[in-house]
């Protein structure tokens, strides 16, 4: 069959987009949209770029209130809600601790060293009233690594949707990946996982209008080659996660599966239950030593 | 009206430097379109005259391939007796001559002559040949000076006759296929083209011991009599690149150079510089030594959106294009062959540095060939059709003009700009 597919760098990590049964030109079309969300997205959420929202607000808001865009007010209150339904495990203003860590060797991180920080979610005051954003923590940043993918997946989605695309396969850097409809041929779309520890032993899961997405420690490639850098950060107790496990969460909701992949690697035990119990619908998956195992 | 619109546009392409010379219509020569063969028994005869050690080259060449193209070499001439027999035992069949206007007088036997003696002395064989109805070859530099370069061009375009001369990129593939990608915007605007070409050695040719006089004559390249050294034997290859890329000629050039390190009587820098500047902004900075060889040759077209590196046939994106994950990949090869396969995927993080370990690809698949057989090719063509290729001789034409006025540059300090008597758009009117 005729298949269309684009590849673009968004929002740090590269996005894939597979059509079967598309024609090239308008399949362009679709692409070129797709990639123009994509970079409104990154000029909203990106916490790197100089000219982004967020980029900004981070430099103004422990002085001040500033003023939120309707998109980005939208996205903080998404943001506010997860926080509270994973109690904490779910932290998009964990910037300070980010760049303290980033700064500084990792292991040499002392646990009360990152308590003292004044950083995190709890110190943002987000008010709904004006649309306006301030941090009361000297160290608080907004950082929406664990939520923009499935957010910008989700408006990717909903426009391919409104084109009429019945069946689509979508990745985003590898790690969250999304499918619309069932595969051309019939059925789910069929993907296999690998596991960290066993390259044998893969986890297979069917989608169908269904999402999932991987956390998990950062294994660097090229000159880093095999050095796994901690980078997910286990927020009320701060501490940076060493465990060398990946949790996948399938969802039908590309945003949710994002959000929850990172607050279950992020939050303790009893968090991670409470998680277990709120978001029924989802399907939880964690790699370990002894491989692939459903929560 | 026609007629005048079609003058009009080669004047100007001929201004141009070469927008009737196409990259796509060289490819299609090069791939088959060889020009018409009279018979099928019909052969190219050709003549060499000057057989050291370009010209055997060229005689080896053609020789061991030329029967790919029906081309035969039928003819030698040197002045230097070593040269001429060192040729002639390897083409024993050949006739041979010490005085070219001897083997042209026999120029019934010849379809073209290709002209490989130094520099100083390209000239008179070269418009020779052409007045006695032959197309002609000749080795790059056109010549010493801006006057026979220029009485050259008039007797190409008196006679009618083709004269390619010996800048063989124009016909290497990696060059062809680079300069489509410069017009078709592949780089986007391209506002700086970088060249060089590092030596090391002293460019010496042994002379015999027992024939000290004959140094000038042997070693004419490092003598300003007969060479511009560097400049005429290495530059003018890639001025003819620059003026290609640019589809045009420069406004000026400035340049400086000196003897820095072969201080052993030569009368040639071993060490230049030069920056020749187009009318829309664009520098050509070209540089050549023969006392390190580190970076070798390269030409370096840089735009906005990628960069060529010409001789190592690499071509760069400024934003690289994401490698295709492997499940990715797979995904898309199932669909094609309509397999309902597993898709593998997924990972914990992905690092974007693709543009870390970006090493370009490469302009085309394999790098063989520099184009000097190629151009064979083009010559046998202009031969068998009796006419030049469209805008290829105005190529070797600036591009000699301008490693001339290079070289004025260096020696007066100043920035030189082309005198108007050599600008050759009156004979396209």
């Amino acid at each position: 069959m005729k298949v269309f597919h684009h590849t673009c760098f968004a929002m740090g990590t590269r996005f894939n987009l597979v059509i079967p049964n598309m024609e090239k030109e308008r399949g362009e079309d679709l692409a070129n949209k797709a990639t123009r969300i994509l970079n409104e997205q990154e000029a909203i959420m990106s916490s790197y770029r100089e000219d982004s929202e967020v980029f900004k607000i981070n430099r103004y808001a422990r002085q001040q209130k500033v003023k939120l865009s309707g998109e980005l007010f939208e996205i903080l209150k998404t943001c506010d809600q997860y926080y509270k339904k994973t109690r904490g495990a779910f932290d998009p203003a964990l910037l300070g601790v980010t760049s303290i860590i980033k700064s500084t060797s990792n292991s040499q991180q002392s646990h009360t060293d990152l308590q003292s920080i004044a950083s995190g979610w709890k110190h943002v005051l987000l008010d709904t009233n004006s649309a306006t954003i301030k941090f009361t923590g000297g160290k608080t940043g907004l950082d929406l690594g664990g939520f923009g993918k499935g957010w910008a997946m989700e408006k990717i989605i909903t426009y391919l949707m409104a084109e009429d695309i019945e069946s689509a396969f979508i990745s985003f850097g590898e790690s969250t990946v999304s499918v619309i409809g069932e595969h051309p041929l019939g059925g789910p779309w069929q993907t296999t996982v690998p596991d960290i520890h066993n390259y044998n032993s893969p986890l297979d899961l069917d989608l169908v209008n269904e999402s999932f997405s991987i956390s998990g420690l950062k294994i660097k490639t090229g000159e880093n080659e095999n050095r796994k850098s901690p980078h997910i950060f286990n927020s009320g107790e701060v501490s940076i996660v060493k465990e060398d496990i990946r949790i996948l969460v399938k969802s039908k909701s590309a945003l949710e599966a994002e959000v929850l992949s990172t607050a279950l690697l992020a939050g303790n035990f009893e968090k991670k239950n409470q998680i277990l119990n709120t978001f029924d619908e989802i399907s939880v998956f964690e790699c370990g030593l002894k491989g692939w195992h459903k929560k | 009206m026609l007629e005048q619109n079609r003058r009009a546009f080669l004047r100007n392409s001929l201004l141009a430097g070469t927008a009737v010379l196409t990259p796509f219509s060289l490819m299609k020569l090069l791939a088959g379109e060889k020009g018409k063969i009279i018979s099928p028994n019909d052969k190219i005869h050709v003549g060499i005259i000057g057989t050291g050690s370009r010209g055997h080259h060229l005689a080896y060449l053609i020789k061991e391939y030329g029967h790919e193209i029906g081309m035969e070499v039928t003819a030698l001439c040197d002045v230097y007796q070593p040269h001429l027999d060192h040729t002639h035992a390897m083409i024993p069949e050949a006739k041979t001559y010490k005085d070219h206007r001897k083997m042209l007088e026999d120029a019934r036997e010849l379809d073209g002559v290709i002209i490989c003696t130094p520099l100083f002395v390209h000239a008179e064989p070269t418009i020779d040949a052409l007045e006695t109805g032959l197309h002609v070859l000749c080795e790059k530099a056109m010549e010493r000076t801006l006057e026979a370069t220029y009485a050259m061009a008039e007797a190409h375009y008196r006679t009618g006759k083709a004269l390619h001369i010996g800048h063989q990129r124009l016909f290497d593939p990696k060059f062809l296929r680079g300069m489509n990608k410069v017009y078709e915007g592949d780089l986007g605007k391209v506002t700086q083209i970088r060249a060089f070409w590092h030596r090391n050695n002293d460019w010496r040719r042994p002379v015999p011991e027992d024939q000290p006089e004959l140094e000038r004559f042997i070693n004419w390249r490092l003598y300003r009599d007969y060479s511009c050294g560097l400049l005429t034997e290495l530059a003018s290859h890639h001025i003819q690149v620059a003026n290609w890329v640019k589809k045009d000629i420069p406004v000026d050039v400035r340049g400086t150079g000196s003897i820095s390190f072969w201080k052993d009587g030569r009368e040639v820098e071993d060490n230049v510089a030069l920056i020749f500047t187009y009318k829309d902004g664009t520098q050509f900075i070209y540089d050549s030594m023969i006392q390190n060889r580190r970076h070798g040759l390269e030409v370096q077209v840089l735009g906005h959106k990628g960069t060529l590196e010409l001789e190592t046939n690499n071509f760069f994106l400024e934003d690289p294009p994401p490698q295709k994950p492997a499940g990715i990949i797979q995904l898309l090869h199932d669909l094609e062959e309509n397999v309902l396969g597993k898709v593998p995927i997924g990972s914990s993080s992905w690092d974007p540095e693709v543009a870390m370990t970006y090493k370009g690809e490469p302009i085309v698949p394999e790098n063989l060939t520099d184009g000097t057989w190629e151009q064979f090719t083009g010559f046998a063509k202009a031969i068998r059709e009796d006419k030049p290729i469209p805008g290829l001789f105005e190529e070797g034409y600036y591009g000699s003009i301008w490693t001339l006025l290079g070289q004025q540059a260096i020696d007066s300090g100043k920035v030189i700009q082309i005198p108007k008597k050599y600008n050759i758009s009156k004979f396209l009117m």
